[in-house]
């Protein structure tokens, strides 16, 4: 079973999906399982966080913008933001697989949440929910 | 199938799970499918590195550390050990899938799979679902 | 009485056919030109845009001030050639290196003034960027980047497709410095993209209801000789525009001022209902009020007046011709087509008159090229 949902991101947003997924694996029927959830951007990705405390989601952004700062030198001359979101993408990851069982998804819950991670915007984004 | 370990970790700890992970793969039967480690932490994570050289370990968290410092400015106000430790799990990431085949957790020659701790020492779990027939 | 069919000539065509022209424009105008043009380092270096031009380049060029400002973030100041060529003090330009972004605006990029800004810029260290129909140019030539702008092809004479593509090109333009800047995002940059066309389609539906309403004021105009143009900020490049077409058309005496320095001077001209008078009046301008007043005054002296504007009717005194023109999403989009009207007043004024435009076939006017557009010595100071 494969599910799509779309969202509207802000600037160097950090969105949790966590709902929407825990719900569609609710939905599937499957029992015991794994579920694959995909981002099919290349300037935005997934991550697991700490739901608990919002400033981690403002630390996270800010950290990976030190990391890979918005430079004007890029050789890809998009913008700033365009060009190192890449880099940003490429190094958190736009899949991630997670553990259904007796018929729920696995996760921390108050503890984990699943971030959809925007590393440009604002943009309408999607992505993809396979469980199985 | 689902197996779940716990372990007490120390500071900083990269710890390798590999033989826990291919025991439940074992134990589970499966012999053609997938397996996912999943760590129910957001201080630590779960990676895939070479076993060898248990200096390229310490290399490896140090340089964690470098990429993303204990600051005291953080806006997450625990402690810079943990605020940094948040944004490590976040980058490295909870979950590692890998195939299973012949029922053996198919990975590379020196590749071992670990339990990254970013704070500690503490108590930890991690869940290992094996998926296939 | 000529027949409207009698009347129709190239520029009456040029601007029936311009919300067509600016729909096809916008399609043809990809985001590759605009993201090659200026490195993002380049974008960086800019602290401040100065866009100079002449006649209806540098008419587009206050069109698109507002534009310029509210999406680059920048300072952004439109000179008049003359002054930034020969006036403005050389610290100015290239402070820093690559700063500021000179923008220089020439269809033909063959003009002596033209290359002289060109060369100017250049010299003293600032970011020169021309926009022209003509890359191979001796203006653009002196550049240091080169737009090209797209423009149909047409004859000589009287046009009003290079304003409309120079200030689009510009918006385009604009767009891009602000996304990399941060100041706009790529989906606002879709958004502006999107409502351009949109605003532009949305005048293909009414340039019919508007020939009828400039055909008929015409008629009744036919015997004025004297014009007068008003309009604040970016309204001025409209203002500007309509004067201009009058005095190219038909050789009008004609003046052209903002709201505030018309209710010093021009308020003054003798003999108002003899004065053909444009004011272009649109409520989200800041000086709409003031603009308000304006037209109460011209109301009041019995100046044969036309209004253009988004607003409606009612706002005006009763007894001003108004022209309501529609509106775009973004404020600062208006001025790209709101020139239609006075575009299409001149268009047929001119053959209502039997008049040649430029003073073709005149011979008192035949002074050999005295104003010496291509032939005036380049200095540079």
């Amino acid at each position: 079973m494969l599910e799509k949902r779309t969202l509207r991101t802000k600037f160097y947003d950090m969105v949790n999906i966590t709902g929407e997924i825990a719900d569609i694996v609710k939905n599937s029927g499957v029992q015991d399982g794994i579920c694959i959830v995909t981002c099919p951007h290349t300037t935005a990705a997934l991550c697991v966080a700490c739901e608990q405390d919002p400033n981690i989601l403002e630390d996270i952004q800010g950290e990976l913008n030190r990391m890979i700062p918005t430079r004007n030198d890029f050789k890809h001359q998009e913008t700033p933001h365009d060009a190192s979101g890449h880099i940003k993408s490429a190094i958190v990851g736009p899949i991630l697989t997670l553990i259904v069982e007796n018929g729920e998804l696995m996760i921390a819950h108050n503890q984990q949440g699943i971030y959809f991670a925007e590393f440009d915007g604002p943009r309408p984004r999607e992505y993809y929910v396979k469980v199985m | 199938m689902l197996g779940k370990r716990t372990l007490k970790t120390t500071q900083n700890d990269l710890r390798e799970i590999t033989k826990e992970v291919q025991d439940i793969v074992t134990e589970s039967g499966i012999k053609d499918g997938l397996v996912v480690v999943w760590c129910p932490h957001t201080t630590a994570g779960i990676l895939a590195t070479s076993f060898w050289d248990p200096k390229g370990h310490e290399d490896m968290m140090e340089d964690f550390d470098r990429i993303v410092p204990m600051r005291v400015n953080y806006k997450h106000q625990d402690t810079p050990s943990d605020a940094a430790a948040h944004i490590k799990s976040a980058v490295v990431g909870p979950s590692l899938s890998a195939p299973v085949e012949d029922g053996k957790v198919l990975l590379g020659h020196s590749t071992g799979i670990f339990f990254a701790e970013f704070d500690g020492p503490r108590d930890r779990q991690y869940f290992v679902k094996v998926y296939g027939k | 009485m000529k027949t409207r069919e009698e009347c129709v000539n190239p520029l009456w065509e040029q601007v029936m056919n311009t919300p067509d022209f600016a729909v096809r424009l916008n399609d043809s105008l990809s985001p590759d030109k605009f993201r090659d043009v200026l490195s993002m380092k380049e974008i960086y270096d800019i602290k401040r845009v100065i866009i100079t031009g002449c006649g209806d380049s540098y008419m587009a060029g206050i069109a698109m001030k507002p534009a310029f400002e509210k999406l680059t973030g920048l300072r952004t100041d439109v000179m008049r050639m003359i002054e930034f060529n020969r006036h403005l003090d050389s610290g100015e330009l290239g402070r820093t290196p690559g700063d500021p972004l000179v923008i220089i605006i020439s269809v033909s990029g063959g003009f002596a003034r033209v290359i002289e800004a060109a060369k100017r810029g250049t010299k003293y260290g600032a970011m020169t960027l021309g926009i022209t129909d003509r890359p191979d140019s001796p203006m653009a030539k002196e550049c240091r980047k080169v737009l090209k702008m797209d423009i149909p092809l047409m004859g000589e004479g009287v046009g009003a497709s290079s304003y409309v593509s120079t200030s689009t090109t510009m918006l385009h333009l604009a767009a891009r410095i602000g996304h990399v800047r941060g100041i706009v995002s790529g989906e606002q940059v879709k958004d502006i993209r999107n409502s351009l066309v949109d605003f532009c389609k949305s005048y293909q539906a009414i340039m019919p209801k508007l020939d009828d309403q400039m055909w008929e004021l015409a008629n009744r105009w036919v015997d004025l000789d004297r014009f007068d143009f008003v309009g604040d900020a970016a309204d001025f490049a409209t203002a500007f525009f309509g004067a201009a077409k009058m005095v190219e058309t038909f050789g009008a005496t004609c003046s052209w001022d903002d709201s505030e320095d018309w209710c010093h001077i021009g308020f003054f001209s003798r003999n108002p209902r003899t004065i053909g008078t444009g004011l272009v009046a649109n409520p989200y301008s800041p000086s709409f009020s003031r603009c308000l007043e304006t037209a109460k005054g011209m109301s009041l002296l019995h100046r044969p007046t036309l209004v253009v504007t988004t607003a409606d009717k009612s706002v005006f005194p009763e007894g001003l011709e108004v022209c309501t023109l529609p509106e775009a999403k973004y404020d600062f989009m208006n001025p790209i087509m709101q020139n239609v009207a006075f575009g299409l007043l001149a268009s047929r004024l001119y053959p209502l008159k039997g008049i040649e435009p430029f003073r073709a076939g005149d011979k008192d006017f035949d002074l050999g090229g005295y104003n010496g557009r291509d032939s005036s010595a380049v200095e540079i100071v």
